[in-house]
Protein backbone atom coordinates (compact mmCIF):
# COMPACT_ATOMS: atom_id res chain seq x y z
CA UNK A 1 0.00 0.00 0.00
CA UNK A 2 1.08 3.35 -0.82
CA UNK A 3 1.46 6.25 1.80
CA UNK A 4 0.92 9.66 0.87
CA UNK A 5 3.05 12.16 3.00
CA UNK A 6 0.24 14.72 1.71
CA UNK A 7 -3.67 15.09 1.03
CA UNK A 8 -2.84 17.42 -1.36
CA UNK A 9 -1.14 14.08 -3.21
CA UNK A 10 -4.62 12.34 -3.34
CA UNK A 11 -6.31 12.12 -6.67
CA UNK A 12 -9.46 10.66 -5.87
CA UNK A 13 -10.04 7.81 -8.97
CA UNK A 14 -6.57 8.41 -10.62
CA UNK A 15 -4.93 5.76 -8.29
CA UNK A 16 -5.71 2.29 -7.40
CA UNK A 17 -4.14 1.13 -4.05
CA UNK A 18 -1.14 -1.67 -4.53
CA UNK A 19 -3.25 -4.33 -3.13
CA UNK A 20 -5.68 -4.09 -6.14
CA UNK A 21 -5.35 -7.46 -8.24
CA UNK A 22 -5.52 -8.06 -11.77
CA UNK A 23 -8.27 -9.96 -11.52
CA UNK A 24 -10.53 -8.97 -8.29
CA UNK A 25 -10.89 -5.75 -6.88
CA UNK A 26 -10.57 -5.32 -3.38
CA UNK A 27 -13.49 -5.47 -1.18
CA UNK A 28 -14.79 -2.27 0.55
CA UNK A 29 -13.56 -3.86 3.92
CA UNK A 30 -10.46 -4.08 2.41
CA UNK A 31 -10.22 -0.53 1.22
CA UNK A 32 -11.38 0.65 4.48
CA UNK A 33 -8.84 -1.21 6.22
CA UNK A 34 -6.33 0.01 4.17
CA UNK A 35 -7.36 3.67 4.42
CA UNK A 36 -6.88 2.75 7.62
CA UNK A 37 -3.68 1.60 7.32
CA UNK A 38 -3.10 5.30 5.97
CA UNK A 39 -4.04 4.27 2.65
CA UNK A 40 -5.15 7.55 0.84
CA UNK A 41 -5.71 5.91 -2.49
CA UNK A 42 -7.64 3.32 -0.91
CA UNK A 43 -10.09 5.84 0.34
CA UNK A 44 -10.24 7.60 -2.93
CA UNK A 45 -11.35 4.58 -4.76
CA UNK A 46 -13.82 3.76 -2.24
CA UNK A 47 -15.12 7.38 -2.61
CA UNK A 48 -15.38 6.51 -6.69
CA UNK A 49 -17.22 3.63 -5.79
CA UNK A 50 -20.00 5.43 -3.89
CA UNK A 51 -19.79 8.97 -4.40
CA UNK A 52 -22.78 9.00 -7.11
CA UNK A 53 -24.97 6.40 -5.16
CA UNK A 54 -24.82 8.74 -2.09
CA UNK A 55 -25.24 11.61 -3.89
CA UNK A 56 -28.47 10.47 -5.67
CA UNK A 57 -30.03 8.47 -2.93
CA UNK A 58 -29.42 12.06 -0.34
CA UNK A 59 -30.88 14.04 -3.48
CA UNK A 60 -34.10 12.11 -3.52
CA UNK A 61 -34.52 12.31 0.36
CA UNK A 62 -33.86 15.72 0.27
CA UNK A 63 -34.60 17.15 -3.30
CA UNK A 64 -31.96 19.23 -3.29
CA UNK A 65 -29.13 18.83 -5.13
CA UNK A 66 -26.71 21.43 -4.07
CA UNK A 67 -27.68 20.10 -0.33
CA UNK A 68 -27.19 16.59 -1.38
CA UNK A 69 -23.47 17.38 -2.36
CA UNK A 70 -23.04 18.83 0.42
CA UNK A 71 -23.94 16.08 2.67
CA UNK A 72 -22.52 13.05 0.46
CA UNK A 73 -19.31 15.33 0.91
CA UNK A 74 -19.81 14.95 4.50
CA UNK A 75 -20.73 11.21 4.76
CA UNK A 76 -17.13 10.61 3.27
CA UNK A 77 -15.16 12.92 5.21
CA UNK A 78 -17.42 11.32 8.89
CA UNK A 79 -16.17 7.76 7.27
CA UNK A 80 -12.50 8.99 6.73
CA UNK A 81 -12.98 10.83 10.75
CA UNK A 82 -13.81 7.16 11.84
CA UNK A 83 -11.87 4.95 9.79
CA UNK A 84 -10.38 3.88 13.11
CA UNK A 85 -13.28 2.90 14.97
CA UNK A 86 -15.54 1.02 11.72
CA UNK A 87 -16.41 -2.57 12.06
CA UNK A 88 -16.21 -5.25 9.36
CA UNK A 89 -19.55 -7.04 11.07
CA UNK A 90 -21.50 -5.73 7.99
CA UNK A 91 -21.42 -4.05 4.85
CA UNK A 92 -19.79 -1.19 4.13
CA UNK A 93 -22.36 -0.18 2.02
CA UNK A 94 -24.69 -0.38 4.95
CA UNK A 95 -22.50 1.53 7.01
CA UNK A 96 -22.40 4.62 3.93
CA UNK A 97 -25.84 4.09 3.32
CA UNK A 98 -26.72 4.32 6.71
CA UNK A 99 -24.59 7.47 8.01
CA UNK A 100 -25.95 9.54 5.13
CA UNK A 101 -29.49 8.09 6.15
CA UNK A 102 -29.01 10.05 9.33
CA UNK A 103 -27.19 13.27 7.61
CA UNK A 104 -30.66 13.36 5.29
CA UNK A 105 -32.77 13.00 8.35
CA UNK A 106 -31.26 15.81 10.10
CA UNK A 107 -31.24 18.00 7.15
CA UNK A 108 -35.06 17.11 6.78
CA UNK A 109 -35.83 17.67 10.38
CA UNK A 110 -33.30 21.14 10.21
CA UNK A 111 -35.57 22.30 7.58
CA UNK A 112 -38.61 21.62 9.31
CA UNK A 113 -37.63 23.48 12.07
CA UNK A 114 -36.72 26.31 9.53
CA UNK A 115 -40.03 25.83 8.30
CA UNK A 116 -38.28 26.61 5.11
CA UNK A 117 -41.23 26.01 2.24
CA UNK A 118 -40.06 24.18 -0.53
CA UNK A 119 -41.17 24.32 -4.05
CA UNK A 120 -44.48 21.96 -3.31
CA UNK A 121 -45.00 23.26 -0.22
CA UNK A 122 -46.78 21.34 3.01
CA UNK A 123 -49.83 22.29 5.41
CA UNK A 124 -49.93 19.91 8.51
CA UNK A 125 -53.20 18.56 8.97
CA UNK A 126 -55.21 18.52 12.45
CA UNK A 127 -53.51 15.83 13.49
CA UNK A 128 -50.26 16.85 13.02
CA UNK A 129 -49.46 15.13 9.68
CA UNK A 130 -48.18 17.04 6.26
CA UNK A 131 -50.25 16.92 3.20
CA UNK A 132 -48.51 17.80 0.36
CA UNK A 133 -50.25 21.00 -1.51
CA UNK A 134 -49.45 21.66 -5.34
CA UNK A 135 -48.66 24.55 -6.11
CA UNK A 136 -47.66 23.36 -9.59
CA UNK A 137 -50.43 21.62 -10.38
CA UNK A 138 -50.72 19.06 -13.28
CA UNK A 139 -50.94 20.72 -16.65
CA UNK A 140 -53.65 18.74 -18.19
CA UNK A 141 -53.34 20.85 -21.88
CA UNK A 142 -51.11 18.21 -23.89
CA UNK A 143 -47.80 19.19 -24.56
CA UNK A 144 -46.21 19.01 -27.76
CA UNK A 145 -43.01 17.64 -26.28
CA UNK A 146 -42.93 14.01 -25.04
CA UNK A 147 -39.82 14.93 -22.87
CA UNK A 148 -41.32 17.67 -21.19
CA UNK A 149 -43.88 15.31 -19.81
CA UNK A 150 -41.66 12.96 -18.68
CA UNK A 151 -39.71 15.49 -16.75
CA UNK A 152 -42.71 17.03 -15.48
CA UNK A 153 -43.53 13.57 -14.53
CA UNK A 154 -40.40 13.03 -12.79
CA UNK A 155 -40.47 16.37 -10.75
CA UNK A 156 -43.86 15.81 -9.95
CA UNK A 157 -42.43 12.56 -8.48
CA UNK A 158 -39.79 13.90 -6.68
CA UNK A 159 -41.90 16.35 -4.84
CA UNK A 160 -44.09 13.70 -3.92
CA UNK A 161 -41.43 11.87 -2.05
CA UNK A 162 -39.96 14.61 -0.55
CA UNK A 163 -43.54 15.37 1.16
CA UNK A 164 -43.28 11.91 2.31
CA UNK A 165 -42.69 11.28 6.46
CA UNK A 166 -39.24 10.34 6.91
CA UNK A 167 -39.86 7.51 8.47
CA UNK A 168 -41.32 6.04 5.00
CA UNK A 169 -39.33 8.14 2.70
CA UNK A 170 -35.91 6.30 3.83
CA UNK A 171 -37.34 2.97 3.22
CA UNK A 172 -39.24 3.48 0.55
CA UNK A 173 -36.36 5.79 -1.86
CA UNK A 174 -33.74 2.99 -0.73
CA UNK A 175 -36.67 0.69 -1.75
CA UNK A 176 -38.42 1.63 -4.79
CA UNK A 177 -35.26 4.19 -5.80
CA UNK A 178 -32.04 2.46 -4.74
CA UNK A 179 -32.94 -1.00 -5.04
CA UNK A 180 -32.19 -2.44 -1.55
CA UNK A 181 -33.23 -5.65 -0.38
CA UNK A 182 -35.52 -5.62 3.09
CA UNK A 183 -32.69 -7.16 4.82
CA UNK A 184 -29.86 -4.32 3.93
CA UNK A 185 -32.63 -1.81 4.64
CA UNK A 186 -33.61 -3.07 7.89
CA UNK A 187 -29.50 -3.03 8.44
CA UNK A 188 -29.45 0.66 7.31
CA UNK A 189 -32.24 1.39 9.31
CA UNK A 190 -31.47 0.05 12.47
CA UNK A 191 -34.93 -2.11 12.65
CA UNK A 192 -36.87 -4.83 11.42
CA UNK A 193 -37.53 -6.57 8.27
CA UNK A 194 -41.27 -6.29 9.20
CA UNK A 195 -41.24 -2.57 10.07
CA UNK A 196 -39.86 -1.81 7.64
CA UNK A 197 -41.82 -3.93 4.89
CA UNK A 198 -44.71 -2.17 6.71
CA UNK A 199 -43.56 1.78 6.36
CA UNK A 200 -42.74 0.71 2.53
CA UNK A 201 -46.48 -0.19 2.09
CA UNK A 202 -48.09 3.17 3.95
CA UNK A 203 -44.98 5.03 2.12
CA UNK A 204 -46.36 3.65 -1.19
CA UNK A 205 -50.03 4.25 -0.58
CA UNK A 206 -49.23 7.99 0.39
CA UNK A 207 -47.44 8.38 -2.29
CA UNK A 208 -50.20 6.77 -4.52
CA UNK A 209 -52.58 9.15 -3.37
CA UNK A 210 -50.53 12.29 -4.66
CA UNK A 211 -49.25 11.09 -7.77
CA UNK A 212 -53.07 9.85 -8.84
CA UNK A 213 -53.11 11.87 -11.52
CA UNK A 214 -49.96 9.89 -13.30
CA UNK A 215 -51.20 6.46 -12.53
CA UNK B 1 -54.92 -17.53 -1.30
CA UNK B 2 -56.44 -14.94 0.67
CA UNK B 3 -56.60 -11.53 -1.15
CA UNK B 4 -54.26 -10.22 2.08
CA UNK B 5 -52.05 -12.77 1.12
CA UNK B 6 -51.21 -12.35 -1.87
CA UNK B 7 -51.06 -8.15 -1.36
CA UNK B 8 -48.53 -8.81 0.55
CA UNK B 9 -46.66 -11.11 -2.29
CA UNK B 10 -46.94 -7.96 -4.46
CA UNK B 11 -45.99 -5.84 -2.18
CA UNK B 12 -42.57 -7.46 -1.40
CA UNK B 13 -41.93 -8.95 -4.89
CA UNK B 14 -38.58 -7.92 -6.07
CA UNK B 15 -39.04 -6.00 -9.13
CA UNK B 16 -36.53 -8.47 -11.12
CA UNK B 17 -38.56 -11.69 -10.34
CA UNK B 18 -42.46 -12.31 -11.57
CA UNK B 19 -44.79 -13.01 -8.75
CA UNK B 20 -45.24 -16.63 -7.94
CA UNK B 21 -47.94 -18.90 -10.08
CA UNK B 22 -50.20 -18.94 -7.22
CA UNK B 23 -50.61 -14.90 -6.76
CA UNK B 24 -50.99 -15.20 -10.73
CA UNK B 25 -53.53 -17.56 -10.54
CA UNK B 26 -55.41 -15.49 -7.87
CA UNK B 27 -55.06 -11.95 -9.93
CA UNK B 28 -56.89 -13.21 -13.06
CA UNK B 29 -59.97 -14.53 -10.62
CA UNK B 30 -59.77 -11.67 -8.10
CA UNK B 31 -60.51 -8.04 -10.11
CA UNK B 32 -59.34 -6.09 -6.61
CA UNK B 33 -56.59 -8.02 -6.41
CA UNK B 34 -55.67 -7.11 -10.19
CA UNK B 35 -56.03 -3.54 -9.93
CA UNK B 36 -53.91 -3.50 -7.00
CA UNK B 37 -51.10 -5.02 -9.00
CA UNK B 38 -51.63 -2.67 -11.45
CA UNK B 39 -51.30 0.20 -9.68
CA UNK B 40 -48.48 -0.62 -7.28
CA UNK B 41 -46.48 -1.52 -11.01
CA UNK B 42 -46.94 1.52 -11.89
CA UNK B 43 -45.90 3.25 -9.04
CA UNK B 44 -43.03 1.16 -8.78
CA UNK B 45 -42.08 1.86 -12.32
CA UNK B 46 -42.68 5.95 -11.54
CA UNK B 47 -40.76 5.92 -9.24
CA UNK B 48 -38.17 3.66 -10.44
CA UNK B 49 -38.06 5.96 -13.66
CA UNK B 50 -36.88 9.04 -11.67
CA UNK B 51 -33.21 9.63 -12.89
CA UNK B 52 -29.93 9.21 -11.13
CA UNK B 53 -28.05 12.31 -10.39
CA UNK B 54 -24.14 12.09 -10.32
CA UNK B 55 -21.79 13.68 -8.57
CA UNK B 56 -20.12 17.36 -9.41
CA UNK B 57 -17.26 16.89 -11.25
CA UNK B 58 -15.44 19.15 -8.35
CA UNK B 59 -17.08 16.79 -6.18
CA UNK B 60 -13.15 15.42 -5.41
CA UNK B 61 -11.74 18.58 -5.16
CA UNK B 62 -14.19 19.96 -2.90
CA UNK B 63 -13.72 16.67 -0.82
CA UNK B 64 -10.06 16.89 -0.61
CA UNK B 65 -10.17 20.31 0.90
CA UNK B 66 -12.56 19.00 3.29
CA UNK B 67 -10.68 16.46 4.43
CA UNK B 68 -7.91 18.65 4.81
CA UNK B 69 -9.87 20.47 6.84
CA UNK B 70 -10.90 17.88 8.87
CA UNK B 71 -7.18 17.01 9.01
CA UNK B 72 -6.25 20.15 10.03
CA UNK B 73 -8.91 20.21 12.88
CA UNK B 74 -7.32 16.65 14.12
CA UNK B 75 -3.99 17.82 14.39
CA UNK B 76 -5.45 20.92 16.48
CA UNK B 77 -7.26 18.25 18.66
CA UNK B 78 -3.64 16.07 19.36
CA UNK B 79 -2.68 19.12 21.18
CA UNK B 80 -4.87 19.08 24.12
CA UNK B 81 -4.93 16.59 26.14
CA UNK B 82 -6.48 13.68 24.77
CA UNK B 83 -10.51 14.03 25.19
CA UNK B 84 -9.86 17.20 26.17
CA UNK B 85 -11.22 20.04 23.53
CA UNK B 86 -9.78 23.21 22.92
CA UNK B 87 -12.92 25.23 24.52
CA UNK B 88 -13.19 22.95 27.16
CA UNK B 89 -9.85 24.52 28.40
CA UNK B 90 -11.28 28.12 28.36
CA UNK B 91 -14.59 26.86 29.85
CA UNK B 92 -12.50 25.35 32.85
CA UNK B 93 -10.31 28.75 33.02
CA UNK B 94 -13.98 30.69 33.30
CA UNK B 95 -15.24 28.28 35.91
CA UNK B 96 -12.27 28.35 38.29
CA UNK B 97 -12.00 31.88 37.50
CA UNK B 98 -16.05 32.43 38.53
CA UNK B 99 -15.40 29.92 41.87
CA UNK B 100 -12.91 31.72 43.09
CA UNK B 101 -14.95 34.98 42.86
CA UNK B 102 -17.84 33.41 44.51
CA UNK B 103 -15.50 32.16 47.05
CA UNK B 104 -14.37 35.22 47.83
CA UNK B 105 -17.68 36.87 48.17
CA UNK B 106 -19.36 34.06 50.28
CA UNK B 107 -16.22 34.47 52.51
CA UNK B 108 -16.57 38.49 52.88
CA UNK B 109 -19.91 37.79 53.75
CA UNK B 110 -20.40 34.83 55.90
CA UNK B 111 -16.83 35.91 58.20
CA UNK B 112 -17.35 36.54 62.02
CA UNK B 113 -17.52 40.30 62.42
CA UNK B 114 -16.08 42.28 65.17
CA UNK B 115 -18.04 42.02 68.64
CA UNK B 116 -18.35 45.57 68.67
CA UNK B 117 -21.64 45.30 70.76
CA UNK B 118 -19.96 42.94 73.52
CA UNK B 119 -17.49 45.43 73.57
CA UNK B 120 -19.47 48.43 73.86
CA UNK B 121 -21.48 47.15 76.64
CA UNK B 122 -17.84 46.23 78.47
CA UNK B 123 -16.94 49.50 78.26
CA UNK B 124 -20.51 51.02 78.81
CA UNK B 125 -20.10 49.23 82.37
CA UNK B 126 -16.85 50.50 83.19
CA UNK B 127 -17.21 53.70 81.98
CA UNK B 128 -20.67 54.49 83.99
CA UNK B 129 -19.07 53.42 87.26
CA UNK B 130 -16.19 55.97 86.27
CA UNK B 131 -19.19 58.29 85.17
CA UNK B 132 -20.77 58.06 88.28
CA UNK B 133 -17.62 59.18 90.44
CA UNK B 134 -16.76 62.13 87.77
CA UNK B 135 -20.56 63.87 88.05
CA UNK B 136 -18.95 67.05 89.65
CA UNK B 137 -16.69 66.77 87.00
CA UNK B 138 -16.65 69.50 84.26
CA UNK B 139 -16.07 68.11 81.14
CA UNK B 140 -13.09 69.05 78.85
CA UNK B 141 -12.95 71.25 76.11
CA UNK B 142 -13.47 69.89 72.97
CA UNK B 143 -12.50 71.60 69.57
CA UNK B 144 -14.35 70.76 66.13
CA UNK B 145 -14.07 71.40 62.57
CA UNK B 146 -15.00 70.70 59.29
CA UNK B 147 -13.11 68.53 56.92
CA UNK B 148 -10.06 69.66 55.02
CA UNK B 149 -10.93 67.84 51.12
CA UNK B 150 -14.76 66.97 50.54
CA UNK B 151 -13.39 64.47 48.35
CA UNK B 152 -12.18 62.22 51.43
CA UNK B 153 -15.56 62.91 52.66
CA UNK B 154 -16.89 60.73 50.12
CA UNK B 155 -14.22 58.44 50.77
CA UNK B 156 -15.17 57.35 53.82
CA UNK B 157 -18.62 57.59 53.32
CA UNK B 158 -19.48 59.90 55.75
CA UNK B 159 -23.25 60.50 57.19
CA UNK B 160 -24.50 64.29 57.55
CA UNK B 161 -26.76 65.13 59.81
CA UNK B 162 -28.25 68.56 59.14
CA UNK B 163 -24.98 71.04 59.13
CA UNK B 164 -23.52 69.15 61.57
CA UNK B 165 -21.63 65.86 62.14
CA UNK B 166 -22.03 63.51 65.07
CA UNK B 167 -19.49 61.14 66.09
CA UNK B 168 -19.97 59.07 68.96
CA UNK B 169 -18.64 56.15 70.81
CA UNK B 170 -14.89 57.12 70.34
CA UNK B 171 -13.55 54.84 72.58
CA UNK B 172 -10.17 55.38 73.27
CA UNK B 173 -9.84 53.78 76.91
CA UNK B 174 -6.71 55.80 78.10
CA UNK B 175 -7.89 58.83 76.76
CA UNK B 176 -11.33 58.97 77.69
CA UNK B 177 -10.56 57.48 81.46
CA UNK B 178 -8.41 60.87 81.70
CA UNK B 179 -11.18 63.41 80.03
CA UNK B 180 -14.06 61.60 82.18
CA UNK B 181 -12.02 62.02 85.26
CA UNK B 182 -9.97 65.05 85.08
CA UNK B 183 -11.43 68.54 85.72
CA UNK B 184 -12.63 70.97 82.26
CA UNK B 185 -9.28 72.45 82.03
CA UNK B 186 -7.10 73.09 78.71
CA UNK B 187 -4.85 70.23 79.24
CA UNK B 188 -7.52 67.42 77.76
CA UNK B 189 -8.97 68.28 74.59
CA UNK B 190 -10.04 66.89 71.21
CA UNK B 191 -8.83 68.38 68.23
CA UNK B 192 -9.97 68.37 64.28
CA UNK B 193 -7.41 69.03 61.64
CA UNK B 194 -8.87 72.88 61.98
CA UNK B 195 -8.40 72.71 65.53
CA UNK B 196 -9.55 76.56 66.59
CA UNK B 197 -10.93 77.53 63.09
CA UNK B 198 -14.48 77.28 64.54
CA UNK B 199 -16.10 79.63 66.93
CA UNK B 200 -17.73 79.06 70.56
CA UNK B 201 -20.99 77.83 69.31
CA UNK B 202 -19.34 74.73 67.99
CA UNK B 203 -16.97 74.11 70.96
CA UNK B 204 -20.22 74.51 73.31
CA UNK B 205 -22.16 71.84 71.69
CA UNK B 206 -19.37 69.58 71.37
CA UNK B 207 -18.94 70.06 74.98
CA UNK B 208 -22.72 68.90 75.87
CA UNK B 209 -21.95 66.43 73.67
CA UNK B 210 -19.24 64.94 75.55
CA UNK B 211 -21.14 65.62 78.67
CA UNK B 212 -24.37 63.68 78.35
CA UNK B 213 -21.92 60.65 76.69
CA UNK B 214 -20.07 60.54 79.91
CA UNK B 215 -16.66 58.85 78.94
CA UNK B 216 -18.18 57.73 75.43
CA UNK B 217 -16.99 61.06 73.38
CA UNK B 218 -20.00 62.38 70.95
CA UNK B 219 -18.11 65.33 69.18
CA UNK B 220 -20.31 67.22 66.65
CA UNK B 221 -18.81 68.45 63.80
CA UNK B 222 -20.17 71.52 62.09
CA UNK B 223 -19.43 69.59 58.51
CA UNK B 224 -20.34 66.42 57.09
CA UNK B 225 -16.74 66.14 56.48
CA UNK B 226 -14.55 65.37 59.41
CA UNK B 227 -11.45 63.18 58.34
CA UNK B 228 -9.67 63.61 61.53
CA UNK B 229 -9.42 63.62 65.59
CA UNK B 230 -6.68 64.41 67.34
CA UNK B 231 -6.81 63.98 71.31
CA UNK B 232 -4.33 65.33 73.40
CA UNK B 233 -4.46 63.50 77.03
CA UNK B 234 -3.29 66.26 79.50
CA UNK B 235 0.02 64.31 79.66
CA UNK B 236 1.32 66.20 76.74
CA UNK B 237 0.88 63.32 74.24
CA UNK B 238 -1.44 63.98 71.48
CA UNK B 239 -3.01 61.11 69.33
CA UNK B 240 -4.67 60.97 66.36
CA UNK B 241 -7.62 59.10 65.47
CA UNK B 242 -7.93 58.49 61.64
CA UNK B 243 -11.31 57.13 59.83
CA UNK B 244 -11.74 54.51 57.85
CA UNK B 245 -14.08 52.90 55.94
CA UNK B 246 -15.57 49.62 57.06
CA UNK B 247 -18.50 48.24 55.29
CA UNK B 248 -20.14 52.04 54.61
CA UNK B 249 -20.09 52.92 58.37
CA UNK B 250 -17.40 55.21 59.14
CA UNK B 251 -15.16 54.36 61.74
CA UNK B 252 -12.36 56.05 64.00
CA UNK B 253 -9.44 53.63 64.39
CA UNK B 254 -7.58 54.05 67.68
CA UNK B 255 -3.82 55.08 67.08
CA UNK B 256 -3.43 51.48 68.45
CA UNK B 257 -5.44 49.73 66.17
CA UNK B 258 -7.33 47.93 68.92
CA UNK B 259 -10.44 48.92 68.04
CA UNK B 260 -12.59 50.35 65.34
CA UNK B 261 -15.74 52.51 66.41
CA UNK B 262 -18.72 53.49 64.19
CA UNK B 263 -19.31 57.07 63.98
CA UNK B 264 -22.33 56.40 62.58
CA UNK B 265 -25.60 58.65 64.06
CA UNK B 266 -26.87 55.47 65.46
CA UNK B 267 -23.58 55.09 67.26
CA UNK B 268 -21.97 52.02 68.12
CA UNK B 269 -23.39 48.73 66.81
Amino acid sequence: MSTLTSIDELVFGATMPQSVGKCEPPTDHALLEATRDGDEAAFAELVRRYRGQITSYIYRMTNDYDGAVDLAQETFVRIYRARDRYQTSFAFSTYIYRIATNLAISEIRKRKRRRLISLTGSIQTRDGREEAIEINPVDVRPLQDAALVDAERRAAVARAITTLPEKYRAPLVLRDVEGKTYEEIARILETSEGTVKSRISRGRNLLRDKLRAYL
Amino acid sequence: MKCKAVKREIEELEASVGPPVEVETHLRSCEACRAFSTERAALKALVGSLDKVSAPPDFDWRLRARLSEARSESRRERRWLPGFAPGAQAITVAASVTLILVAVVVYRQTRPAPSYKTQSAEFAATTIKEGAKSEDKAAPIINSAPVAAPNSAKQVGSKEVGRTREVKGVKANNTRTELARGPATQQQRIFTNDLGSRGADDLASAKNSYTDAGPVISVRVPSATASQLRFEDGQGTRRTLSPVNFGGQELFERPDKARLVPASEKGVW
